[in-house]
């Protein structure tokens, strides 16, 4: 009986000090935990069998601008930029979708290119969520946006305040303009209905928020 | 005629310059015309990782960092966040303010390869007043696996 509590002091301990010495380590970054291997997945399905507008013929309005083609979303390749096809939300600013580069083992994927911003996922993700939102800020101005597949007619978005948006999806894009992030967004897939938290990204907001006040009010120099 | 055509001439000449003397300069273009590309301008190109971490981690340049305390500030202009693995996980990338006069931060997340400009024409302005911290993470969270997301940076 005596044993007991000096047993669980220890164990206590080891668990204490292996805590640590883990948080340590992260801090710097390591040790890293293994990626799971690349082996042969399959490479996706085509990037035009599920995102109709790259099917559709291509025009001179479908053509990206000399100066992003050539800038820093675009230039080392990260997409086909002979493949987009223009897209307009319902609201907002156009884009331009296109087949991504290959990936290792030959992956496809789709981007998304509009003002400043670039955004590319596997058609292995889009095909099995049906649904790839995506959140961009320029300081307090918050853009939630995103890819559906075809057969997705709207997204419903959910913001960190509560209330809900519903963005229809014109020409396989929706967009939103608002100024928090969300916190889900569901859709009625072809497997029925799907949502995706973004708790994780509203974590990170507030974090980045309060370091921002901080180093605004000098209080991190 | 001819002297009447110089005098319509010069007042021509006159009200142009009148017009084109009080518009304004845009402010801080760094450069113009044909031959100004948007790459224009970066003069400073990073790449990091922190090894594999997991979705409430966050990775800064310049790498082997997962804190604001280790990380680099940089006139920031560009950033990327880029996975090449096979989970089904979505990256995030994002420049925070590291001086107190720094303009407003910016970021995008979605997919597996993320980038975002300050500017919406991704043109640099590399003032020194404007620091930068730049991070990159991901949203697989409570899962066994840590994920490397390699970061990208130009300033």
């Amino acid at each position: 009986m005596r044993s007991r509590p000096i047993i669980a002091v220890a164990g206590l301990s080891l668990v204490v000090a292996v805590g640590g010495a883990f948080a340590a380590d992260t801090e710097r970054g390591g040790p890293a935990a293994p990626e799971p291997p690349l082996v042969s997945e399959p490479p996706g399905p085509a990037p035009s069998e599920l995102v109709g507008r790259l099917r559709a013929r291509d025009t001179v309005d479908d053509a990206i601008a000399r100066e992003m083609a050539a800038g820093p979303l675009l230039a080392d390749g990260a997409a086909d930029v002979a493949t987009a096809r223009r897209v307009q939300p319902k609201v907002g600013r156009p884009g331009w979708l296109m087949e991504g580069a290959k990936a290792a083992g030959g992956r496809r994927s789709v981007c998304y290119a509009r003002e400043g911003f670039l955004n590319c996922a596997s058609t292995a993700a889009i095909a099995e969520q049906g649904v790839v939102t995506m959140v961009s800020t320029r300081g307090d101005d918050v853009s939630i946006e995103g890819i559906a597949v075809d057969g997705i007619s709207a997204v419903d978005i959910t913001l960190r305040t509560g209330k809900v948006v519903r963005a229809p999806v014109v020409d396989n894009v929706f967009l939103i303009e608002a100024n928090e992030p969300p916190s889900e967004v569901r859709w009625q897939g072809a497997q029925g209905a799907k949502r995706q938290s973004f708790e994780w990204l509203v974590r990170l907001t507030d974090e980045a928020k309060a370091r921002e006040q901080a180093v605004r009010s000098g209080l991190i120099p | 005629m001819r002297s009447q055509d110089r005098f319509r001439g010069c007042l021509l000449a006159l009200v142009l310059v009148g017009v084109f003397a009080s518009v304004p300069a845009p402010a801080q273009t760094p450069c113009q015309g044909d031959s100004c590309l948007p790459t224009t301008g970066y003069t400073y190109d990073t790449h990091w990782n922190c090894g594999g971490f997991y979705g409430n981690q966050v990775c800064y340049q310049p790498g082997a960092c997962l804190n604001y305390i280790c990380a680099d500030a940089h006139t920031f202009g560009w950033g990327s966040a880029d996975y090449d693995g096979t989970a089904s996980l979505n990256v995030a990338f994002a420049a925070d303010a590291a001086t107190a006069t720094a303009y407003p931060p910016f970021s995008n997340s979605g997919g597996s390869l993320a980038r975002a400009c300050r500017r919406r024409d991704c043109v640099d302005t590399d003032l020194a007043d404007q620091r930068y911290w730049e991070r990159v993470s991901h949203d697989h969270l409570n899962h066994a696996h840590t994920h490397t997301i390699k970061g990208h940076g130009k300033a």
